[in-house]
């Protein structure tokens, strides 16, 4: 793949990544404009890379996609299901695009057909509902909006007694001299019915003898007052020549005085702007006192509430959003600056622009423009002082789910209490760190700007044979310098002073190898989000409704283990949502809530990675599994098992409970893919079953893949590393242990446990010289339940090792899966455990 | 570059002056201890450590079957990078001394010998001849490749 290509795909990756984001963002309905613009940046950014690379096919669909995008940020349109829907598509045929192209590097392998015509038809139901929208706009709006009087006089009217009506004449296209026409239908009108309003307005006669009446329409539209029915008006325009059409509609009071309203709130609204631009320059560049804010609260609020038509929404929407921001200014100690007042009166100049020319509202700079001054308020304005619950959050002592569970309580128990208080009251925090919590609550501002830098801060793509390098050279440097300490030692030259110095060299590398690591590692939050993904899917599939918590998606994972791991924890939310979580109902008749809980929660611990899936479902049914297994021939029918070994029944390939196979899980190759996949990584699953209550899958994965645990060993003259995570235990045999087979020490006896032996010389294919017996030091390896005893010479050392592959020069050995560099600076090589128990026939 | 072009770092094995184009030379190291790889053939000394990264390093002295391979002050390992068919591969070289880089004219270098029992032939790519003496001038993409190191396994396993 050349570098271009690499690199498109990396920058597709990376916008895959945000639109995910951005997509779970809407889904949790955290739907703002930030988000819908950064789905349409990821949109237009692929677009643009793609028409460089000459896929027009992805460059089709990401077209078609911003157009829609680009019609919800105006808005012009709400964010459908419909289009959430196909924006799902669109991330779905992303993540095709990057594995199609990444294996065929083109994109003739893409079929767009499906997508693209979802999209024009979610693209082509806009546009026709938006046309309807506006020829309906267009009647009322030019005949009697912005026109007080008229509107007034047809209000008197009705209740005389008269009747409105809106009419609407259509001449055939070939009709000719149309002003003539024109005038005829006026002539015609007159004498039934008095002419309100018209379009094109009625000549005066003289215009129309003296030819100044131009019209040049196909159409006219007109408001008429009349006692009579306007049915023979009606008739007699349609025996008009070259007239088409004529339609007539009754215009209800209600309109009439809605629209009175409007135009009435609409000059209330400009009143309070004035007033409100009163208000802000009287603070002058002083700060804004309580009262002023007080008064400012009152008069948004009597905007965001005042009757305004559809087409107004925006303004009422900016008002009340300038009122939660004033009231957080209220709350918090944070005073309005004179900047701030100025921002504001920036506001209301564009409220007042848009009222004015309410027909304006879809001009997209307008919106823009507002949308910019609104955020900068709101900023602004934002308490600066973040919400307990947040704080209390971040530092770990409580879940998204506590909090909601505290808030519950709090308004079904404890009304008087503050949400502080009631968590310590359900015990859920202790009062010593809600203490501590307040105190930082106290602690303002400067976190802020700092959140806000890190997101400025960005990012630098580092080719990962970069960081490689740089781990090797630092762990070289490790190496020296503990080389150079004993060297100095011996030369007799090592006094305190020198001994300083090189610790805290040493210390100093060990730091920069530490943080070099950290430069492989990625936060897992990608990884689990797609999960949210994969379980809403199943649920919906499986029609049960399924609620996903994710807790620590901060949690940092190697980055080659961040890929690896999502296969066995897609099968893993497959399984809760199949298995673990019940149908509605059957929640329902078990008091559950009717929407299951997934959580997943990742932490760290102890240089490991711990990633827990835990469902509140029905849990693993005990009886059910054995019944299963010793269907499938896994387990004896009259033999006393005990829970756990019961569940690692789920763990053997070919196990599942499902009676019937659907898309989703039942094929039984679940759980052992995910034991076998997890393994690879270094990894284990443990089980935690819950019955009647759901259960918990914990994996659990070394942080760094490079570095594993070796036991260091001498045997046939060499120094080799057996990793320790295949070890069971170490065993130093006597005389009585051996077995002897067909002459030859072959197995020894542990326990109750017969062990095969497998001789280093035949493991190394060299000749064997020795008698079987004369090491004493045996290694015994475990691997799929299976045992091996490996004599060594010496046990020497068990250490924290870099894993490195050997050349290709080395491509024939099979016996060691790598090697790795150790304290002096040597080389050695790591054995393959497998390997072992191939050459022991096992 | 142009300078470049002709020079060779030569070497000595017993009393044979060897040659290698000075572009495919990485750099020159002292001995160090080499980690034997079992299994592998014998001008195959193992691998060694430079500077984080794990190398193989193979014995010309074994691998021309010239007897007598002992380790002295004056041994070194010449780190050479090949080509192969899956990207550059860094060896290490032993050889008993590292002497000079000569500059040798292309009308100064003969094509290799058709003659002998052609065994090791191939992995010459001539023979330049400065002042009074002869160097054979190395290929050394193909002093081990990876077909080599396959039927070599092959045998043993």
């Amino acid at each position: 793949m050349n570098e271009i290509l690499s690199g498109y795909m990396e920058d597709m990756k990376d916008n895959l990544l945000i639109l995910n984001d951005a997509l779970i963002k809407i889904q949790n309905s955290q739907q703002d404009a930030e988000v819908v613009n950064s789905i349409f940046r990821v949109a237009h950014t692929i677009k643009g890379n793609s028409a460089a690379m000459n896929f027009m096919k992805i460059e089709k669909v990401m077209h078609t996609m911003e157009d829609i995008l680009q019609e919800v940020r105006s808005g012009s349109r709400e964010l459908s299901g419909d289009i959430m829907r196909v924006l799902f598509a669109c991330h779905d045929f992303l993540e095709d695009c990057i594995e199609i192209i990444s294996s065929t590097e083109s994109d003739h392998g893409l079929n767009i057909d499906i997508l693209q015509k979802k999209l024009e038809q979610v693209k082509a139901g806009n546009i026709s509902s938006q046309k309807e929208k506006r020829d309906e706009d267009e009647v009322k709006g030019t005949l009697y909006s912005e026109n007080l009087e008229l509107l007034k006089i047809i209000e008197e009217n009705y209740r005389r007694g008269f009747n409105v009506y809106r009419m609407k004449v259509t001449f055939s296209p070939d009709c000719v001299m149309k002003a003539v026409r024109a005038w005829l239908v006026f002539e015609a009108v007159d004498g039934h019915a008095s002419i309100f309003n018209s379009k094109p307005e009625r000549p005066s006669e003289e215009a129309f003898k003296n030819g100044t009446f131009n019209f040049e329409g196909n159409e006219m539209q007109m408001l008429l007052l009349t006692e009579k029915d306007i049915e023979p008006i009606v008739e007699d325009i349609k025996n008009l020549c070259e007239v088409s059409d004529v339609t007539f509609q009754q215009i209800n009071l209600e309109e009439v005085r809605a629209e009175l309203g409007r135009v009435e709130t609409e000059k209330e609204i400009l009143k309070i702007i004035g007033d409100v631009g009163v208000h802000i320059l009287g603070t002058d560049n002083r700060e804004a006192d309580h009262r002023i804010l007080e008064t400012l609260i009152d008069h948004f609020k009597r905007i965001a509430s005042a009757e305004l038509p559809e087409e107004c929404k925006l303004i009422k929407t900016s008002a009340s959003e300038l009122v939660k921001a004033l009231n957080e200014a209220m709350k918090g100690t944070h005073r309005l600056t004179g900047e701030d007042m100025e921002i504001m009166a920036f506001v209301c100049k564009d409220l007042e622009i848009s009222l004015k020319t309410s027909g304006m509202l879809e001009s997209k700079e307008f919106q823009e423009k507002l949308d910019e001054h609104l955020s900068i308020i709101k900023s602004r304005c934002e308490n600066p002082s973040p919400r307990i619950g947040d704080i209390l959050r971040k530092k770990g002592l409580i879940s998204d789910r506590d909090i909601e569970e505290i808030l519950h309580k709090q308004k079904s128990d404890h009304q008087d209490l503050k949400f502080g208080q009631v968590a310590v009251k359900e015990n859920m925090v202790s009062a010593y760190d809600m203490l501590q919590a307040l105190k930082e609550q106290e602690r303002i501002p400067e976190k802020k700007e700092s959140s806000a830098a890190k997101t400025e801060s960005g990012f630098v793509r580092v080719p990962v044979g970069k960081v490689d390098n740089l781990m090797d050279m630092l762990s070289e440097l490790l190496i020296l310098n503990s080389q150079l300490e004993q060297r100095t030692s011996e030369t007799g030259i090592y006094d305190i002073g020198t001994q300083t110095i090189l610790s805290r060299t040493a210390k100093i590398i060990k730091g920069v190898q530490s943080l070099s690591m950290s430069l492989r590692m990625v936060e897992i939050k990608s990884t689990l989000h797609r999960l949210t993904r994969i379980a809403r899917d199943a649920a919906t599939e499986l029609d049960k409704r399924v609620v996903v918590f994710i807790e620590g998606d901060d949690t940092e994972i190697d980055r080659s283990a961040a890929e690896k791991i999502f296969d066995p924890l897609m099968h893993l939310v497959r399984n809760a949502v199949s298995h673990g979580i019940e149908g509605v109902r059957e929640r329902m008749e078990k008091e559950k809530k009717p929407d299951g809980q997934i959580i997943i929660k990742a932490y760290s611990k102890r240089g490991n990675v711990y990633i827990e899936v835990s469902d509140d479902g029905k849990g693993m049914d005990i009886h059910r599994i054995l019944k299963k297994a010793v269907d499938l021939g896994m387990a004896k029918a009259h033999e006393d098992y005990s829970e756990d070994e019961i569940i690692r029944f789920i763990f053997l390939p070919g196990f599942s409970t499902q009676e019937k196979i659907n898309s989703i899980s039942g094929r039984g190759v679940g759980m052992n893919v995910v034991e076998e996949e997890i393994k690879k990584v270094g990894g284990r699953v443990e089980v935690q079953n819950r019955p009647g209550n759901g259960c918990t899958f914990t994996l659990r994965i070394p942080m760094n893949l490079a570095v594993v645990n070796g036991t260091i060993v001498e045997v046939c003259e060499g120094r080799y590393i057996i990793p320790t995570l295949f070890i069971k235990e170490f065993f130093i045999a006597d005389e009585s242990h051996w077995v002897s087979m067909q002459g030859k020490a072959k197995a020894i006896r542990l326990r109750e446990h017969v062990i095969p032996v497998l001789q280093p010389e035949k493991f190394f294919g060299e000749e064997i010289n020795r008698a079987g017996k004369d090491r004493c030091e045996l290694i015994i390896v475990e691997l799929e339940q299976k045992l091996l005893a490996f004599p060594v010479d010496k046990i020497v050392a068990r250490q924290e090792i870099v894993s490195k592959p050997l050349g290709s020069e080395f491509g024939g050995i099979e016996f060691a899966s790598g090697a790795s560099i150790l304290g002096d600076g040597v080389v050695s090589l790591i054995l393959d455990v497998e390997d072992m128990f191939k050459k022991a026939g096992l | 570059m142009a300078i470049q072009q002709n020079k060779y770092l030569s070497f000595v094995l017993e009393n044979e002056t060897y040659g290698i184009h000075i572009l495919k030379v990485k750099e020159i190291i002292g001995m160090m201890p080499i980690t034997h790889v079992p299994r592998m053939p014998d001008f195959v000394k193992g691998v060694i450590n430079l500077r984080g990264k794990i190398i193989p390093v193979i014995d010309l002295r074994l691998k021309f079957s010239i007897p007598g391979s002992v380790y002295s002050d004056r041994t070194c390992i010449i780190v050479v990078e090949m080509d192969c068919e899956n990207g550059k591969r860094i060896n290490g070289l032993v050889v008993d001394s590292v002497c000079e880089v000569l500059a040798i004219a292309e009308e100064n270098i003969e094509a290799p010998p058709t003659y002998g029992d052609g065994i090791e032939q191939e992995i010459l790519t001539g023979i330049g001849k400065v002042k009074d003496k002869v160097i054979m001038l190395l290929d050394t993409d193909k002093v081990l490749t990876t077909n080599e190191i396959k039927a070599m396994s092959r045998i043993e396993g």
